[in-house]
């Protein structure tokens, strides 16, 4: 009788393993598949965010050509003269000696 | 029961073989080829372009920038109108004047032949269309009509400096080249290097995060800041076309360079091409004549004469010519002054004021062939400069020893001897410059991501001494001031010049009508901020420099005058 009652001590005391497996196997499932939506979205995040990158880029390009057109000489030129500018036809130097230079009142 | 058993074992082995042979065909047959498949569907590989670099003026402006440009396709299985249709939308947005109705007609015909190719699927209808048209076509809501991004060039001052630029083409494989000047010379330097990409995508084309992915940035082409002063180049170019029509000539060139440094400030010739539309022009319209074209200079060539003469002390400024009262026989030749005047007893800055041949035969009598020949050599003449520019050319300097006495005395005032206007350039650059000659270039600096390296040439050369470059330069001035040129002289403004009227050699005699006129002249001639050369193709108002290139030269300069801040010294 004594020893029957040892060897259900023991039993009690005996780790289950089953349980503890199952909750692991269930998280890394879990995981995996959330994981796994997280990638998939990242990467769509990836692509869209590459796409506005795209767009800037060209925004940028369109801006910086319209800049460069701006900046031609030809069209200043072209854009004074229509504007009523023209060259000077006689230019006067100041000696540095002469102070004769226009003052306001 | 036992047979049953044995009939099941006998199929389950069977179909377990079938399986294990199919599976060795799909892994190990075809394994390979369906990998490839596999990583064709779901991989991209991309090249990432590099950007062409830019080319700039001095004054970090845009001489020519990289820009955006689309090639227009057509996609014909996917096309909901005619070819009529598409034809006839698209076309008017394609040609450059809307209201030119024969250019319109023209390019519908074009596209709809295009379009009614037999077993069409994909057309390309137009190469580098801009921004705004590829806005104008998608308005239209054509399907079956795409775009693709290409890299184009920007010219903001149109034809400007084309044959100093160059242009970019295509090479054989299809990819952008530059040809000709500085996309020419500076092709590796503009085009960077590619990069690669390589990624998995799934069915949607998103990227796959834990799929294989390799990336090699691009890098980028480097810009080049050249020397070039866009208002000095703008000028010149002007100034140098209403001259050509002016004076009747048939071509020009204008050059303006710094004696100290050999920056080439303008570099502008006429005829010239469009670079946005070279396939329009010729190859003869590519060479830069300033460069590649050589002739006969005449007179202009006196100075590098007079100079040498003047260095090797074979002759001073007041030394008078003893042969100078008539012409001179050399051989079984007669050698004349250009206006049959004779001057008994010329000083030889006398004889550089009125331009006189005899005098110049007696100074090269005074050097003999082998003397000018080592001088002419020190001066470069005969070598390629060595300006950073595609497609320099030089003619050969006759040998030494190999000059006989009338190749000798026509040398002397720039007869029998050929060459570049850059090598003239140069050489009159050098006087202007105490004696030191150097090496012109037109690109300063290169501009990377993050870093810039000035690649300026150091070379330098003293050619004659610092006395004989005053020496000449004073004699330059004095012909500027007396000379046959000094109708036109820019008041106040101390210039040292000389005029150059050459005939034009014709298979072993010269044109007796033709001339080609030049000037050569810097300014202030105490300390000079540039140096320019004047050349007009035969002029057919005048043949003399006096009355075509000289008067050129000096509207130029006092454009000139303003822009680099020269005032007048009285």
């Amino acid at each position: 009788m004594i020893k029957k009652s040892v060897t259900y001590k023991k039993k009690d005391k005996k780790f289950n393993l089953k349980p503890v497996i199952v909750v692991v196997m269930a998280v890394a499932l879990v995981s995996s598949v959330i994981l796994s939506i997280e990638l998939a979205t990242s990467g769509a995040e990836i692509s869209k965010l590459e796409g506005q990158e795209a767009d800037l880029i060209s925004q940028n390009n369109d801006l910086t050509q319209k800049i460069v057109k701006g900046s031609s000489l030809s069209g200043v030129e072209e854009k004074s003269q229509e504007l009523g500018y023209s060259k000077p036809s006689k230019i006067i130097y100041l000696n540095s000696t002469e102070a004769q230079m226009a003052k306001l009142p | 029961m036992k047979g049953r058993i044995n009939l099941f074992t006998i199929v389950i082995t069977l179909g377990f073989v079938l399986v294990s042979a199919r599976l060795f065909y799909w892994q190990i047959v075809k394994g390979s080829e369906l990998s490839d498949l596999a990583k064709y569907q779901y991989g991209r590989n991309t090249t990432i372009q590099a950007p062409r670099g830019n080319i700039l003026a001095s004054d970090k402006s845009w001489l020519v920038a990289r820009g955006d440009a689309y090639l227009v396709y057509a996609q014909a299985p996917q096309l909901t109108k005619t070819a009529k249709e598409v034809a006839n939308n698209i076309a008017p947005i394609f040609v450059e004047d809307k209201e030119d109705k024969e250019a319109n007609l023209a390019e519908e015909q074009r596209l709809e032949d295009l379009l009614n190719k037999k077993d069409l699927v994909w057309v390309a209808l137009k190469q580098k269309i801009s921004p705004e048209q590829k806005t104008n076509i998608e308005a239209l809501g054509l399907d079956g009509i795409g775009f693709q991004l290409v890299e184009d060039r920007l010219y903001p001052e149109a034809s400007s400096a084309a044959q100093l630029l160059g242009f970019v083409g295509k090479n054989e494989e299809g990819q952008d080249q530059g040809y000709f000047g500085l996309e020419g010379n500076y092709d590796l330097t503009l085009s960077g290097k590619p990069g690669y990409k390589k990624l998995e995508k799934d069915a949607q084309g998103k990227m796959i995060l834990t799929g294989d992915e390799k990336q090699v940035e691009a890098l980028e082409g480097i810009d080049l800041q050249t020397t070039i002063n866009k208002s000095i180049q703008l000028t010149a170019e002007k100034k140098l076309k209403e001259g050509i029509e002016k004076y009747g000539a048939s071509g020009g060139t204008v050059s303006v360079m710094d004696p100290t440094s050999g920056a080439i400030l303008a570099m502008a010739s006429y005829p010239s091409y469009d670079p946005r539309s070279y396939w329009d022009y010729s190859d003869a319209y590519f060479k830069n004549p300033v460069i590649s074209s050589s002739f006969e200079p005449g007179s202009v060539f006196k100075v590098v004469v007079m100079a040498s003469a003047l260095d090797a002390g074979k002759v001073e400024p007041d030394t008078k010519c003893d042969i100078c009262s008539g012409p001179v026989k050399v051989d079984k030749y007669f050698i004349e002054t250009w206006n049959n005047e004779y001057h008994p007893d010329s000083t030889m800055t006398d004889v550089i004021v009125h331009s006189d041949n005899v005098g110049m035969v007696f100074v090269a009598q005074r050097m003999g062939a082998d003397l000018l020949y080592d001088y002419l050599d020190k001066f470069q003449i005969g070598s390629l400069t060595g300006i950073d520019l595609q497609g320099e050319a030089s003619p050969k300097l006759r040998e030494r020893g190999s000059w006989n006495i009338v190749d000798l005395s026509t040398a002397s005032f720039g007869q029998g001897i050929a060459i570049t206007p850059i090598q003239l350039l140069r050489a009159v650059g050098a006087i202007a410059n105490d004696g030191v000659m150097s090496t012109p270039y037109v690109v300063s600096t290169l501009f990377g991501s993050g870093w810039q390296e000035d690649i300026r040439p150091v070379y330098s050369n003293r050619v004659v001494s610092k006395e004989a470059a005053d020496e000449m330069t004073a004699m330059m001035e004095a012909a500027a001031e007396e000379g046959e040129s000094k109708w036109i002289q820019a008041s106040g403004y101390r210039v040292a010049g000389k005029t150059g009227t050459a005939q034009i050699p014709i298979a072993g005699h010269y044109d007796p009508e033709k001339t080609n006129a030049s000037f050569v002249g810097f300014a202030p001639a105490e300390e000079p901020k540039f140096v320019m050369l004047v050349t007009l193709n035969e002029p057919k108002t005048s043949p003399w420099a006096s009355e075509t290139a000289a008067p050129l030269w000096y509207d130029i300069a006092k454009d000139i005058f303003i822009y680099l801040n020269i005032r007048p010294e009285n």
